[in-house]
């Protein structure tokens, strides 16, 4: 199934949720819809739903015009955040819903409901809960039954809110491998909503990085970690060290620091702000260095410095503990720095 | 040792404060529940078991217990239409004059049910604003069984809605979208899973506003013109017969209520104790 969203906008009473969004996604895609509170991603996410109507723009899906169609027409599998089990329903019952609720003459024997309740407990792995209530089950539990119970319409687009965000580390991350492997055996489109950038990196074909009701960048992981857009972007996406800096002539005044590749705006004078990750930075004991190390941490699994420039910015620098091993900085050693990889743009 | 008794004495207060509190707190209720409760009772048996039952069977009584149930029977389901409306319009829909609505719905407590009665014979009465039109076309509402309902349904309005809103604003409205986008009408996600959410606490409503709708005086006693036989209530006719002096009568049926009370209190206990914690009513 395809989505294909053209200039939609919606303004709450309050502010604007979502400003003129453009977005494709092709049949078959696990998209990530990745932003901070308040960037709009669930907003988005129920529009495409139609949980929500947006005030301007158009939405089609499957290239038919999906805005006119109520929530009941348009056939999506949508979990929502907290699961929304009904909870005076058991595991079974709630995955049968869907099945159930279905009209005479399009609704299926109770037989083959029940074998297909059944098959999809299999699926979701949770085949011996059938007969418990939701509260008698754990959190990644509830996940699954929410997830069998849209999967159970047969829907050709599956809709998730922050699929994860209620469960421990440790599941969240178990959870989303199986998400993955789910996805390609049964190949439906798949849009997800995270906060968590880490989640969107490693789940998705494409991530749509929104920023206060826009759309900030969209592309591959790898790309959007690789490239960020902007600011915005470089500092949502990954651990970011940002120095003020002054560009004169087109070049960088950054006494006693060497830039190997710039990346980001090219900005011919005025102030800007350097973005670098600390793993991008190398620390290189120099006795007439401008930058002085602070403090040392080596409980990890990189050697984590903590190194204060002459005008007083702070910049974490990450390494790997054999390099580390090498040099044995300590606190007060003056350094030098290498960017290996720096973005800049405008404040 | 010092350390572990200074301990123990945070969590618990001296023996004298405990009494004391407790005393208090007992001899409060005693007063002014138990014992009245207590004297219904003894007086409605004072001579016996046969004035008690004569009292309930003589035929005002029984017009009279008739007539309330009837009130009861027109009055609570039609407030139990209302008041699940009106919750369900406050929690899942966003439209304005919302919070006009929601103060609107606690005013039969605010305002005395006397006043709630005079509201009625302003409008209806003989001399009220629709009451020549009424007449001229032998509508009878005051006076007569239409205005006491009235009456009654005003004084009890807010029990299902009051009941119901707070229960239905923690449950947010997920239950009903997840119902909708798996396929489901509007009836479907309301007979399936709203009704099904709010059960205990509409139950509770229902049953409050049974206890009210049966015991209502003030209103009821503005609006009923004191009939005998036709438009007494059973609080009226306990009021009539202990004016009259007659108080073994008057008790005899007062116990009824109070009895009606105990019920609503038993169902009360009920509820909670089948009640999950989360979506227990609230106690008032």
């Amino acid at each position: 199934m395809t989505i294909e969203l053209k200039g939609i906008g919606k303004t709450f009473r309050t502010a604007v949720a979502l400003h003129d969004i453009d977005l494709a996604v092709a049949k078959g895609e696990l998209i990530a819809l990745l932003g901070p509170s308040g960037s709009g991603k669930t907003t988005l996410l129920r529009i495409i739903a139609g949980l929500e109507w947006p005030d301007t723009g158009t939405l089609h899906i499957d290239g038919e015009d999906a805005i006119g169609q109520s929530v009941r027409d348009r056939h999506i599998g949508f979990v929502f955040q907290h699961y929304a089990l009904f909870r005076h329903m058991t595991v079974a019952e709630n995955i049968a819903f869907g099945l159930r609720v279905q009209r005479r003459g399009k609704r299926p024997p109770e037989a083959e409901i029940k074998a297909r309740v059944a098959n999809l407990l299999t699926l979701v792995q949770i085949g011996d809960l059938g007969a418990r209530y939701p509260h008698q089950i754990s959190g990644g539990q509830r996940q699954r039954v929410a997830l069998a119970r849209a999967l159970a319409i047969e829907p050709s687009l599956l809709l998730l809110d922050e699929p994860f965000g209620a469960l421990d580390a440790k599941v969240r991350k178990e959870l989303r491998r199986w998400l993955r492997h789910l996805h390609e055996q049964l190949g439906m489109t798949t849009l997800f909503v995270t906060h968590d950038q880490e989640e969107a990196l490693e789940l998705a074909d494409r991530v749509v990085v929104m920023g206060k009701g826009r759309i900030e960048q969209i592309g591959t992981p790898e790309a959007v970690y690789a490239n960020p857009a902007n600011a915005f972007v470089y500092d949502f996406l990954g651990e970011a060290n940002r120095i003020p800096v002054e560009v004169v002539a087109g070049k960088l005044k950054l006494p006693g620091i060497i830039v190997d590749k710039l990346d980001g705006q090219h900005i011919e004078t005025g102030k800007a702000t350097l973005f670098v990750r600390p793993h991008d930075v190398s620390a290189i004991r120099a006795g007439d260095g401008s930058a002085t190390v602070r403090t040392v941490s080596l409980a990890g699994p990189v050697a984590a410095l903590e190194i204060t420039l002459t005008d007083g910015t702070t910049v974490d620098v990450e390494q790997a503990h054999h390099l580390h091993d090498a040099d044995r900085l300590k606190p007060g050693d003056t350094v030098s720095l290498r960017f290996r990889r720096a973005a800049l743009f405008g404040v | 040792m010092a350390a572990r008794r200074r301990h123990a004495d945070v969590r618990a207060e001296p023996l004298l404060v405990r009494v004391l509190l407790l005393g208090i707190a007992l001899a409060f209720i005693a007063v002014f529940v138990v014992l009245p409760l207590v004297s219904v009772f003894v007086e409605a048996f004072r001579r016996g078991i046969e004035p008690y039952i004569a009292a309930l069977i003589e035929p005002t009584a029984l017009d009279a217990i008739k007539l309330t149930l009837t009130v009861a029977v027109i009055a609570v389901p039609t407030n139990l239409v209302f008041g699940v409306a009106a919750a369900w319009a406050i929690t899942k829909f966003e439209f304005p004059g919302k919070s006009v609505l929601t103060t609107l719905i606690d005013l039969p407590f605010s305002v005395s049910p006397v006043i709630a009665g005079l509201i009625y014979m302003l409008l209806f009465g003989l001399q009220g604003w629709l009451g020549p039109w009424l007449s001229e076309h032998d509508f009878k509402i005051m006076f007569a069984i239409p205005g006491i309902v009235l009456a009654t349904m005003f004084v009890t309005f807010p029990f299902v809605a009051r009941e119901l809103i707070p229960l239905m604003q923690e449950q947010g409205t997920d239950d009903e979208e997840a119902a909708l986008a798996l396929g489901a009408s509007g009836w479907q996600t309301f007979r399936r899973v709203t009704l099904p959410n709010i059960r205990w606490g509409l139950l509770y409503g229902v049953l409050l506003c049974n206890a009210r709708a049966m015991g209502e005086f003030g209103a009821v006693s503005v609006v009923s013109g004191h009939i005998r036989g036709e438009t007494n209530t059973i609080p009226l006719h306990i009021e009539i017969l202990y004016n009259e002096y007659n108080f073994v009568a008057s008790f005899a049926v007062a116990s009824l209520l109070a009895f009606l009370a105990l019920l609503t209190l038993l169902g009360k206990a009920i509820l909670e104790w089948n009640t999950p914690a989360p979506a227990r009513p609230t106690s008032r």
